[in-house]
Formats: C-alpha cells, structure tokens, sequence
C-alpha cells in the first residue's frame, strides 16, 4: 500500500514526521535528504521509537580503539538507549533477532512516499 | 525550626483496588538543592550556599559549590535519563507531568518515590549536613509532592552516617500521612554492622521497611561501598552495582539482625536479585557447616531472606529463555519477595506490560500488587 506522506517541504533535513497508518505509527526522517521510514515501535519493550535521537554509531573495533561513523545513521531509542540502523532496521548488537521495521521511501513529484 | 505539617486535601480516586504499586520511582528537584532551602533553617542555607544562587560559572570549579555526592566518573552514553519523558523543566521534576506521564500511562494505583538526587546522602563526609539535607527533603516531599496526588508515597529519607540523629529523624516524620518506608542511602558499612541498629529500632518502632537503592557513589566515594576493583567502563559499573547489595545481604544474615529484629523488612531497590539464587544456595550451604560461628542464625539462611527481605524487579532480566524466568521466580520465591518498579524517569526504565510478561500470572499478580500490599500494609492505601 503506497502512502502519501506529504510534500518534501514538511519535513527540513534533520526533523522527522511521525504519521498514523490505520493505527500504526510509522516515523519518517529526513537526514540530511536521505529520507526514511521506521515503525514507531522498539522491538524490545515497546517504546515509542521514533522519539528518539538519529546520531552516528560507533563501529565495533579492536580493544583500545573508538571509531565513529557519523555518516551510518542510527535511531537510539529514547527509553532504553538501544540502537536501530536506519537503513535496515536492525540493531548492531543481535541483526538476527533484534529489528525494527523499515519501510521504502520513495519521492516523487516533491512528495514523500512509503510502501507499507 | 518550626515543623510543618502538611495539609493533605488529595482528591479520592475513583475504584479504591490496588492493581499496580511501583515501588521505585526517582522525582527530580527543578533547581537542584535550592528547592530545598526554604524547607532549611538559615544556618544550613548559609553553610551550603543556598542563601543566593552563584553565577552559573561556579558550578563548575571544584569546591566552591556544594553538590550531593553522586557519579561523575562513569558516564553513560546515552545520557541517564529517558528522552521521552514529559513535562517542563529537568525530567520528574513537575509531579503533574508525572502523575500523566507514570502513573496514568500505565495505570499505577501506587508510586513509591526514591529522591532522585538522595541516594548518594550516605557518601557524604559532614554528618550533620547530610542530616539537615534529609529533614528538609523530608518537608519537601510532603509539601510539593504528596498533597499534590493520592497516589504518591514517600520512603522518609535519613542520613545514615549517625544512626542517632537518623532514628531521630525517624521518629520525627514516620507518622506523618503519605510516608511508607525508610530511603536508606548506602555506606560502605555492610547491613549486618551494629552501627545500623538505631535505624533497623526505629524503623521496627513504626513499622516502616527500610529501602536501600545504589547510590551511584560506590567505588568513587570512600563513605561509599566499594566494589571488588574500580571499574573502567560504566557497562561495569552499572552491572556490578548489584555487588554490595550481594555483601549486605549474607551481612544482614550472618549478624543476626533477623533475629534481633524480628519484624525488620528489607527492601532491595534497583539491585537485581537473580543473583541471589547463587549467594543463597552458597549461604546455605556453607551454614550448615560454619554454624558454629554464628549460633544465632538459627535457621536456614535463606529463610530469614525470604521472610524479611523484599526485591524489586528492575532492571529486569531478559535470558534467551523465557523459562528461565519461571525457574528463578521459583527459587527465590518471587510470589512473595519480589516487588514491581518502573525506575522512572532512568534510562533502564521498565514498563510494566513488557518488561515481565515472562514471569508467570499468578506470581504476576503478586509481583504487581500483593507483595507491595504485604510489605507496606495500609500505609499504601
């Protein structure tokens, strides 16, 4: 099902839009032009996900080491802190069990799009 | 100075039953302990500075400004505090806001507050002040939180590093209206230690539990409990704070305070308590052969736990098996020594329709409510 989530203008790079599809809520991010979409709702305890804060992640690394990638972008929960890949929806710590729905977000004509 | 008492006109909810207790619950002060000096004689708003408010600048040069002790070393990424939490001003710091946030959010009929900034008191090294801090945080609980909604209760702090001027306190605000249990800060002094005595009289006089929660001060203060080694990361640290609670439980055991006050409750706050399976099947089990050394521990060690000491539930576990729930439930008798907690406004918080949907209903049923009702009698309602 294609979704019209309205014009580009809506949502400036750095601000989200957080919508309601026959009663799911789905929040959609602008980084930087790059825009996504995510269930408004952590896989772990049910937290409204999608207020939470869009940072860089730090990659795993050698003992003594920090390395930030500031351009893979992730969604930190805002109750427990767990961390959600943007592009994929799914966390660092356990891909193979711990996700959060991502959907396509597609433009066009200026408007913003997604297939849930 | 003069006490006052509060005036409770707390409207009656609607539907008296006791669902859903959460007994840790952290409110905020809104300008740090400034909120406190109207509720200080003049003399300890002169000595702590509260008289006029520094410029901002101060606050961050050693020494100048008085804080209470709390965790400057380890810090947590991801900030300390939820990031959802509602209201204006420092997170739990409007008991509106809160009271809509907790408590209607997710139909809590009981909040037990933990101050916020309070359980790092013990840690602080100039007894008197650490005193004068509780009494006036005492006044102000009663004044701006629990006049405002029938459905908060205090625990009555004290500053335990004189047991005297603590059992005084004590005995100073423990029958007034709204107040439930004891908020016992942590000294490095281990539970079973005679120094407490005063306290566990007191608190055995009115009945009240004592509630002992970390107090982000261990192994950084040394007033504070130390763990086994400093901790580098605060992953580290933040799961070893359940290790003095470990040393004050078999403590508590080993000097017989049970014995010596029978009626004494203890609630373990924020310390997980899966762990417990381990200490006391070792207790146990060493017991039987060491009895000798500590005749007065007459029964099976466990028992005196399972009787007189309460935990709460976060952070909860989460193993891989859900079952592993039910099994440890079992062990420790969670159908009646475990105690539902949100930890609200912290970044562990725990929601009570997920966190522990793996514990089994009936015990669930008790976990939420009964056992809260049990330990805190009709204070709570």
């Amino acid at each position: 099902m294609r979704i019209v989530v309205g014009n580009t203008e809506e949502i400036p790079s750095g601000e989200r839009k957080i919508i309601d599809v026959s009663g799911r809520s789905i929040g959609v991010f602008n980084v930087d032009g790059h825009y996504y979409a995510v269930r408004d709702l952590c896989p772990h305890h049910g937290a409204p996900l999608c207020r939470g804060r869009v940072v860089g992640t730090v990659l795993a690394s050698e003992p003594t080491e920090y390395v930030y990638d500031s351009q893979r972008k992730v969604l930190r929960c805002p109750w427990h802190g767990f961390e959600f890949d943007l592009e994929t929806g799914l966390s660092p710590c356990d891909p193979r069990n711990l996700r959060v729905k991502v959907y396509k977000v597609t433009i066009q004509d200026d408007e913003i799009v997604i297939d849930v | 100075m003069t006490v006052q008492e509060p005036q409770l006109d707390r409207p009656d909810l609607p539907g008296q039953e006791i669902k859903l207790v959460d007994c840790d619950v952290h409110n905020y002060f809104v300008d740090g302990l400034y909120d406190l000096a109207p509720y200080m004689p003049v003399e300890w708003r002169h000595r702590l500075g509260l008289e006029a408010k520094p410029p901002s600048w101060m606050s961050g040069i050693n020494g100048v400004t008085f804080s209470l002790p709390k965790n400057d070393l380890y810090i947590n990424p991801t900030g300390g505090l939820r990031r959802d939490v509602a209201g204006d001003g420092p997170p739990a710091s409007d008991p509106v806001a809160v009271a809509q946030d907790l408590l209607d959010t997710w139909g809590i009929d009981r909040a037990i507050l933990l101050g916020g900034a309070m359980s790092g008191l013990g840690a602080l090294p100039q007894y008197d002040a650490a005193a004068a801090v509780a009494s006036a945080y005492n006044e102000w609980i009663a004044d701006r939180w629990l006049r405002e909604d029938k459905r908060y209760r205090a625990a009555l702090l004290i500053a335990p590093q004189d047991p005297e001027l603590a059992a005084r306190e004590i005995h100073r605000v423990a029958e007034r209206e709204g107040f439930v249990a004891i908020h016992v800060p942590v000294l490095s002094t281990l539970a079973g230690e005679r120094h407490w005595y005063p306290i566990y009289a007191a608190a055995e006089e009115h009945d009240l539990p004592l509630m002992v929660h970390p107090g982000a001060t261990e192994s950084i203060y040394p007033r504070a409990p130390q763990m086994g080694g400093v901790p580098t990361y605060y992953l580290e640290w933040h799961t070893m704070l359940t290790q003095p609670p470990q040393s004050n439980l078999v403590s508590l055991v080993c000097h017989g305070v049970f014995e010596r006050f029978p009626r004494l409750k203890y609630v373990v706050v924020e310390s997980g308590f899966a762990w417990a399976v381990d200490v006391l099947w070792r207790l146990d089990r060493d017991w039987k052969a060491l009895r000798d050394e500590v005749p007065w521990v007459k029964r099976s060690p466990s028992e005196y736990v399972f009787e007189h000491v309460r935990f709460t539930t976060q952070p909860f576990i989460e193993p891989k098996r859900r079952e592993h729930v039910a099994a440890i439930c079992e062990i420790l008798e969670c159908d009646r020594t475990l105690l539902y907690s949100s930890d609200y406004p912290h970044w562990d918080f725990d929601n009570p329709k997920r966190a522990l949907s793996a514990i089994p209903k009936t015990t669930l049923d008790r976990v939420f409510a009964l056992n809260a009702l049990d330990t805190f009698g009709d204070r709570l309602r």
